[in-house]
């Protein structure tokens, strides 16, 4: 054997499994659908478990529909309403609360209190203020993603590295320059990282809000689907719900990978 | 003892690319041989010690531990690395008792050895601390005391004093070669020993085989003229050692601005 | 979403002294409180409208009823009891799964995609399913909470055991180690932490999916408390069912603390 066949052989290695892992996944995917399918009737009650291929007809139906994607589009205008309101608010917040530096251990039991309250809680109080259109639910969001910049953004500032501060007054810098060079840069890093960790959260807050009470939305076809029983559509919901959550998921990394710096986990893909 | 034969080995980097970590290498240790392995860092020394240990394969060539081929983990060694291994959830004296409980040995037998090797390690009254309340050298003592409690002949050491400091170090070289003495019965302990430090190589040595830079070939294999049981510290004031240690620094010289680090 | 980069609040408590200080922060404290519950009662209220946002007499005077009729603690008691088996059983399914999967590489390669999807999958949505299979009692709420809080203690545990020292195991196992030591020995007392830090950020996960259900359906429990006082517009109802949800949270998480004092990892 030369050196050619054992970089080919060790490669082929790999492929192999590779490949046997994204087998095994098939393999269990395929498996729990065949079991639903197969269950549903001798197994599970129907009405209760509905099988996969009615779920399938359903969403296919769904996704043809333009007043499901009405609902849709109603979900995602509250998450971007709420984004457009939590994330400055958040950032400045963060920022006072990290420059106001007498104020934040006085500001924190009134701070924890608030933050101790579970967001779904509030969801009642923002109907009660803003009824039942958009605005509970963007209200909702905007509090859930406030939280997370709030918190991201003050901890980045908690967290500049003194020294550099330090350096850069020894160079001659001001308090502009401090900001300029050091202080924004690295909060940056802390807020892109807020902002990636808010959008899943965004979506549980906007779905989470249309199921408690509303008259759209993709919580509100959830509720709605269970109301008549018809756990086909129901399910049906369920699975867009949590495509839409993979999906913003990706997109909240890339925008992390864009702007921020971390370093990426140094893992293997398989 | 150990004899690798032949000995290749590639590892498939991420990027697809094949690394190759040792090349061709053909080396064999001897019942009661101290022999230690020297080179620049990355270079695949400590693969060719994990290759013995039975914690990894060779890709080409074959490695024979005492006459037969491994399958599966050498359980017939002792292997200790830079990092103390200690459980730090342990106290030391459960530590060094480990192996002889996952051995089956009851628990008053435990109790005598690991007083007999602690006490050896000079670490009487140490077996109630946790390994955070002990110093390097300490915890170093102890780990030693681990390995050797369940007598295997063959040792096998990754760099182990490579994060104390000097002083510590010196003491512990000494240590060490006392105990090998002490402890080695009647075939002797076998050691492969893998290091930086040429000085501890060849103070402490029957042998030093200096490697290449990646992939590691044998470049120098030099007997140590200095009988043992030695002082290792005391070896190092004669002057058949300078000698020595030029000898061997010139063919480690060339290598070391050439490896890249692993 | 790492399970333990998860919001948790990492604020900048810049004075940590003793002595006079700690009374001057603590008196500021108070005063700040005490001013903004004069401001809300005396500026807001009337100029906002006590129909939006109460005010703290009336708020104050409503908790004082729901406790001393006893309907607090009715509804309290649901919450609790809910949340409490739903992380039992999320948590102890979540730490058997974690070790299994992680021992072996092949298993944890082959799952991760799932676990992840489950982790990005807003569990709420799931909740009319709950509902649908439980019924309208607790059901559902330990159902929510259980699957919340096998989640998050799943990820933080898998990541112990992912990053139990690599020589550690090595070391172990030449030394002799088989499985079932390897796990008790070295895996187990190594991921602590990590186990503790999930389950620690679990009790808020619980809490809150059993707060979440209540609110969808049944008639007990704060959430439900809450739902109801905002269906009738009776904000001093729905303000004062908030405090108690947020004492109630505000005393778990002191609870937490104090085990984990205890318990002293």
């Amino acid at each position: 054997m030369d050196d050619s066949d054992i970089l080919a052989s060790l490669k082929a290695r790999r492929r192999r499994a590779r490949i046997a892992i994204h087998l095994w996944r098939a393999a269990i995917v395929l498996a729990a659908l065949v079991f639903w399918q197969a269950g549903s009737g001798p197994l599970f009650n129907p009405r209760w478990f509905s099988n996969p291929i009615a779920v399938a007809i359903v969403l296919a139906q769904d996704l043809a529909s333009p007043a499901f994607w009405a609902h849709v589009a109603t979900t995602l205008a509250e998450m971007a309403a709420g984004f457009v309101v939590g994330v400055p608010l958040g950032a400045i917040a963060g920022l006072a609360y990290g420059c106001a530096r007498r104020l934040g251990p006085v500001a924190y039991p009134l701070v924890i209190g608030i933050y101790s309250i579970p967001l779904v809680a509030l969801s009642p109080l923002f109907i009660l203020w803003f009824g039942l259109g958009i605005k509970a639910k963007a209200a909702l969001v905007a509090v859930t993603v406030f939280w997370l910049i709030f918190f991201n953004v003050a901890a980045g500032l908690a967290q500049v590295d003194r020294e550099l501060l330090a350096a850069i007054r020894q160079l001659g810098g001001g308090r502009i320059d401090a900001w300029r060079l050091v202080i924004l840069p690295s909060v940056a890093e802390w807020f892109f990282a807020g902002v990636k960790l808010s959008v899943p959260y965004a979506l549980v807050g906007a779905v989470v809000a249309e199921m408690v009470a509303s008259s759209d939305g993709l919580g509100y076809l959830a509720t709605r689907a269970a109301s008549f029983l018809r756990m086909d559509a129901l399910y049906a919901v369920v699975i867009v719900l949590g495509v839409l959550g993979v999906l913003l998921n990706g997109i909240a990394e890339r925008i992390e990978g864009h702007f921020g710096r971390w370093q990426p986990n140094r893992q293997v893909r398989l | 003892m150990i004899a690798w034969t032949g000995l290749s080995k590639y590892f498939l980097a991420p990027d697809g690319q094949a690394i190759q970590v040792v090349d061709d290498i053909t080396l064999d240790v001897q019942r009661n041989e101290f022999v230690s392995l020297v080179g620049p860092s990355g270079c695949g020394k400590s693969t060719l010690l994990n290759l013995a240990a039975g914690l990894d394969t060779p890709t080409r060539g074959t490695v024979l531990f005492d006459g037969a081929a491994l399958t599966g983990l050498n359980r017939a060694v002792g292997y200790m690395t830079q990092k103390d291994t200690l459980l730090p959830w342990k106290t030391t004296g459960e530590n060094v008792a480990v192996p002889l409980r996952m051995r089956g040995v009851p628990r008053v037998d435990c109790a005598r050895m690991v007083a007999k090797y602690l006490a050896l390690m000079g670490m009487d009254g140490f077996a109630d601390y946790y390994p955070a309340q002990l110093s390097g050298g300490m915890r170093k003592r102890a780990a030693i005391a681990r390995t050797l409690i369940y007598q295997p002949d063959c040792l096998l050491m990754d760099e182990p004093f490579g994060a104390l400091d000097v002083q510590i170090r010196l003491l512990l070289q000494r240590e060490l070669a006392r105990i090998l003495e002490s402890e080695g019965g009647a075939n002797g302990k076998t050691v492969v020993f893998v290091t930086h430090d040429l000085r501890e190589a060849i103070a402490l040595s029957d042998r030093v085989v200096v490697l290449s830079a990646r992939p590691a070939r044998i470049k120098y294999d030099r007997r140590i003229p200095f009988g043992r049981p030695r002082d290792p510290l005391s070896v190092q004031f004669l002057p058949e050692f300078d000698v020595i240690y030029k000898e061997l620094w010139d063919a480690l010289e060339s290598e070391v601005g050439k490896g890249t680090d692993a | 979403m790492s399970g333990a980069a998860a919001a948790t609040p990492i604020l900048p408590v810049n004075a940590i002294s003793p002595g006079t200080l700690r009374l001057r922060l603590v008196i500021s404290q108070l005063i700040l409180l005490i001013a903004i519950g004069l401001a809300w009662e005396y500026l807001l209220a009337p100029l906002i409208g006590v129909n939006w946002i109460s005010r703290p007499s009336e708020i104050y005077d409503r908790l004082t009823r729901l406790i001393a009729s006893g309907d607090l603690l009715w509804h309290l008691q649901a919450t609790l009891t809910a949340a409490f088996i739903g992380y039992a059983i999320g948590g102890a399914a979540a730490l058997a799964s974690a070790f299994l999967i992680g021992s072996s590489v092949a298993a944890d390669d082959v799952s991760r995609p799932f676990v992840t999807a489950g982790y990005s999958f807003p569990k709420e949505a799931i909740a009319p399913v709950f509902i649908i299979f439980f019924g309208i009692g607790l059901g559902p709420k330990i159902a929510l909470a259980a699957l919340s809080v096998y989640f998050i203690v799943y990820q933080n545990a898998i990541a112990g055991v992912r990053l139990v020292d690599p020589d550690l195991t090595r070391v172990m196992r030449i030394m002799g180690a088989n499985r079932v030591q390897l796990f008790t020995l070295v895996i187990a007392p190594a991921s602590a932490p990590w186990i503790f830090t999930g389950l620690r950020l679990a009790v808020r996960y619980a809490f809150t999916a059993v707060i979440f259900g209540e609110m969808l359906s049944g008639n007990r429990g704060l959430g439900y408390l809450v739902k109801y006082a905002a269906n009738l517009f009776d904000a001093a109802g729905v303000f004062a069912a908030l405090a108690s949800v947020m004492l109630v949270s505000v005393a778990l998480t002191a609870t937490l603390q104090a085990v984990e004092r205890t318990v002293g990892r």
